[in-house]
């Protein structure tokens, strides 16, 4: 009998075989190697296998390190905030006013996307430098009598090159999530008594939530763990957790301490992960 | 959804005006960019007094960028192939498997991308390393690889759900075998979707730091020959550089819609 | 005994605890036009699936030919099929898409295309065998479909509701173009339909199926006017329902009394076993019933108030009201009724019923 069922499913089970054995070798073993290594001690210039949790101790009581993570999250909390924000009007204007100029805009919106992320955080620099061209343009109009230092080396120029490196990640699945809402339901809505906003509030907003949680998510998970933008256009008390990960497999060579920061990072992200699933499965469910 | 005819006057200026304020917002600094690497001068100043050629002749005879520039496209190229010959067959392997492992392994499949990629590149590191592998762009092929593995593993999956399973049945039921099948029926089907996540790898791959950064040996890619530039200071070589990949990339994704929309008259 | 191109043998197919055929036999003829009709959910699909290989049923044994191709894949099986939205390759053109299947059975390019044009022409597409595939009609792509089936000679061809997208004229159109293909070419036909008429209108023989069982099988007249069971009754044909309790046991019928206090007599046919007190359940046709002229003269009479009278063009239905709350329909040409029959709207009329026309059938028994 299960023999039978075997030569049935032979193919099913080939597959499983394959992606099973994937993911373990490629996905499973370097990420258990991460929280492994997080266990183990170092002595001065040798690493040594253990099972100390000592490494985590130390990321939660050490001011430095909650403070970096703090940081971390308010940058990423404020992008996500923004490009939310900013992201959605876009989205909106180009699903429902744009009319012929709609492809074009849409073009527009996902050049920035295949230029290089190295390059436009880099853009900044030369924007908001001392010498750059926003202080040229203050100076020479007369607003500043010198070049202001503070737009550079700060959260506000870190936050800055963010949302405008990852602005259209909220935007493009929010658009896909209108254009796929019937014009139906908005003139069902209308004739049903609603005002314009009310039909935006009940009817069209819940069903672009998914899209919204999902670039949302997506946004907050890259900028939290991003390393290139603060150390271009961070100053010195603006690290974020990616740097201080990267010191410990640089310079500072103490790998299991950065094992365990990354572990941090991980369960974080997997966190707001199953947070924006979650929201985006209960609204499309209880409203849609 | 588009509005009716009834919609406001003041809500569509509304939002035209914000729509046109974020498109400045995305384009001013591109355009600047731009600009500045047609300045003449050493150091960047507004407004630009002398236009020139010199930083791109600059490029012309940087034998290190040329060999990083070299090194990211084998790097790029070896990654669409790796990419598409694993994920193409991945793709088919989890549509067969429905219900809760199936969807369990299409999760996981995600990881790479949602992982932040720093976190990848060390873990791969911590393997290689343990395994005695030296660094090269070989170990960066495989960590970019990894990266990008579920990129075309859900663009061909997501395909294939839509995929209208009567078709391969009707070219089973006309007497071909499931290999005859794949290569006459579905491929041609999933082209599409092929063409369109090899096209994304390859530029992302091109562009790729955080994973490079930790697996690349002495060898540069374009993007961490670029960083190791920033490190040093501003040079306005770095806009020359940075207005040609804009351009480089304005031009595949015309490349890429022209192609889709070949695509489409033909369906 | 008839030669059978198909044969299934006691097949039962099981998808986890559903169970979807039960223990299911039936012997399709070469040559005929067979028809799997009933609801969706009843099998029919299922058991066109396990003829053309795409499902292996859990119990039972397929032969084709005599020969058991339990495990031959649908591929290496001379069966084709006309897919319900057609299948055709989106990537192909109508004449790529015709030759397709004989590229497998390695003949040359030239020689597939020749024989892609003359199937075209049969099915009167010749002029678009360059076409894109995607550019054609519902009914044009119901044609290729077809033609790119039966390139391949297949010994039985099976078709599974291919004309449920189609408009009703068209339907009706490409019905007889079936039937005559079938005809012409004398290539066994299995035939899968939800709709009645189809089924009466094309086929040899018909199979009633429900849950997983053929409730009947038989040619279209013995469906229609000889139902077995309270089944193929109901579902074959439009019919009026009429539930009662037998009172009278005679020679060759029984007499029901229905609730209004009316009673009927009704044949017994094969449903012998009807004793005294059996609920029963009458089926009787509309277009059986008439208006009668003269109440004494007739028997099998029941008192109707009518409630309504709906123009079908040479036909009126009307709407009948018997005793409280059993409501019957009666078709007939208009020309046949009494005149101003309009103006007894709400007043009661006699209606008869030919024993003949009336079906009993013992109620609650498991079908």
């Amino acid at each position: 009998m299960w023999q039978a069922k075997l030569q049935r499913h032979r193919i099913e089970i080939v597959c499983a075989i394959a992606a099973i054995g994937y993911l373990v070798v490629f996905i499973g073993l370097p990420y258990a190697n991460v929280f492994a290594f997080s266990f183990w001690e170092k002595d001065l210039y040798t690493l040594r296998p253990a099972l100390s949790p000592e490494n985590y101790a130390r990321a939660f009581t050490n001011d430095l390190y909650r403070q970096v993570i703090l940081n971390s999250a308010e940058v990423a909390t404020i992008v996500t905030l923004v490009s939310s924000v900013l992201g959605y009007l876009l989205a909106y204007y180009l699903a429902v006013y744009a009319e012929r100029w709609r492809n074009l805009l849409f073009f527009l919106l996902i050049v920035p996307l295949w230029t290089s992320f190295l390059l436009r955080a880099y853009i900044w620099k030369i924007i908001l430098g001392r010498n750059g061209i926003l202080n040229s343009a203050l100076t020479q109009a007369g607003v500043l009598d010198q070049p202001a230092s503070f737009l550079l080396y700060n959260k506000f120029s870190i936050s800055i090159a963010l949302i405008y490196i990852f602005l259209p990640f909220v935007a493009l699945p929010v658009y896909a999530a209108l254009e796929k809402i019937p014009r139906g339901y908005v003139e069902a809505s209308a004739d049903l008594g609603s005002p314009p906003w009310a039909t935006f509030w009940h009817v069209v907003f819940p069903l672009t939530v998914p899209g919204l949680a999902a670039g949302a998510m997506v946004v907050f998970c890259l900028s939290f763990g991003d390393f290139i933008t603060p150390s271009l256009l961070g100053g010195t008390g603006d690290i974020m957790i990616a740097n201080v990960i990267i010191a410990q497999f640089g310079a500072a060579y103490d790998w299991p301490f950065g094992s365990a920061l990354a572990i941090l990072v991980l369960l974080i992200v997997m966190l707001l992960v199953g947070l924006s699933v979650w929201i985006g499965r209960t609204v499309s469910r209880g409203r849609a | 959804m588009s509005a009716g005819g009834g919609a406001s006057r003041g809500a569509r200026w509304t939002f035209a005006a914000a729509a046109i304020l974020i498109f400045l917002f995305l384009y001013a600094p591109i355009a600047v960019l731009v600009a500045f690497s047609f300045q003449e001068s050493q150091v960047l100043s507004w407004p630009i007094e002398a236009w020139s050629f010199r930083w791109y002749r600059l490029l012309l005879e940087d034998r290190e960028l040329q060999q990083a520039l070299w090194n990211s496209l084998m790097v790029a190229s070896a990654c669409v192939t790796v990419t598409t010959l694993a994920g193409v067959p991945l793709a088919l392997a989890l549509r067969r498997l429905r219900g809760r492992l199936g969807r369990f392994l299409e999760q996981t499949f995600l990881l790479p991308l949602i992982v932040p990629q720093f976190i990848t590149g060390l873990a791969l590191l911590i393997v290689l390393n343990r395994s005695d592998i030296g660094l090269s762009l070989w170990t960066v092929i495989l960590g970019q690889s990894l990266v990008w593995m579920p990129i075309v593993v859900v663009q061909v999956h997501a395909r294939l759900q839509r995929f209208d399973a009567n078709l391969e049945q009707a070219s089973m039921d006309l007497g071909a075998n499931r290999l005859e099948t794949f290569f006459l029926v579905m491929l041609p089907n999933l082209r599409t979707a092929v063409v369109g996540s090899a096209l994304l790898v390859f530029t992302l791959s091109f562009d790729e730091l955080p994973v490079t950064f930790f697996l690349t040996g002495a060898e540069n890619t374009l993007p961490m020959h670029i960083w190791s530039m920033l490190r040093i200071g501003i040079t306005p070589e770095i806009n020359a550089i940075a207005s040609l990949t804009v351009g480089a990339s304005v031009g595949l994704i015309l490349l890429g819609v022209w192609l889709l929309a070949k695509d489409r008259r033909r369906l | 005994m008839m030669d059978a191109v198909v044969r299934l043998d006691r097949v039962s197919k099981r998808f986890g605890s559903l169970v979807v055929l039960d223990d299911l036999s039936l012997e399709v003829r070469r040559g005929e036009f067979l028809t799997l009709l009933g609801e969706s959910g009843c099998g029919k699909t299922t058991t066109l699936r396990i003829i053309s290989g795409f499902e292996e049923p859990t119990d039972g044994a397929v032969y084709l030919n005599g020969r058991l191709v339990n495990a031959v894949p649908a591929y290496r099986r001379r069966v084709n099929t006309v897919f319900q939205n057609y299948a055709l390759f989106p990537h192909m053109t109508v004449g790529e898409n015709v030759e397709y299947g004989l590229r497998f059975d390695r003949v040359p390019r030239r020689e597939r295309r020749r024989l892609a044009e003359e199937m075209l022409a049969r099915v009167g597409l010749a002029d678009k065998i360059d076409r894109q595939s995607t550019a054609l009609s519902g009914g044009q792509m119901q044609r290729v479909a077809l033609a790119r089936a039966l390139i391949k000679k297949p010994e039985v061809l099976l078709l599974d509701e291919p004309l449920s997208a189609l408009d009703a004229r068209l339907r009706k159109e490409l019905q007889l173009e079936l039937k005559r293909t079938q005809r012409e070419t004398g290539i066994t036909f299995v035939y899968v339909t939800h709709d009645q008429e189809e089924a009466l209108v094309m086929s040899d023989r018909i199979a009633v199926m429900e849950r997983g069982h053929i409730r009947q099988l038989g040619r279209p007249d013995d469906v229609f006017e000889r139902p077995e069971t309270l089944f193929v009754a109901e579902f074959v044909g439009a019919s009026n329902k009429l539930d009662g309790r037998v009172v009278e046991i005679r020679h060759n019928s029984v007499i029901v009394a229905l609730p209004s206090g009316d009673r009927l007599e009704a044949p017994t046919r094969s449903a012998g076993d009807l004793a005294t007190g059996t609920d029963v359940r009458l089926i009787v046709r509309p277009e059986h019933l008439r208006v009668a002229a003269d109440s004494s003269a007739a028997t099998n009479v029941v008192r109707a108030v009518l409630e309504d009278i709906i123009y079908l063009g040479s036909d009126r239905k009307l709407t009948l009201r018997v005793g409280e709350r059993l409501r019957i329909e009666l078709q007939e040409r208009g020309d046949r009724l009494p005149p101003c029959l309009g103006t007894r709207l709400g007043m009661t009329v006699d209606i008869e019923i030919p024993p003949d026309a009336l079906y009993a059938f013992r109620k609650g028994r498991g079908e």
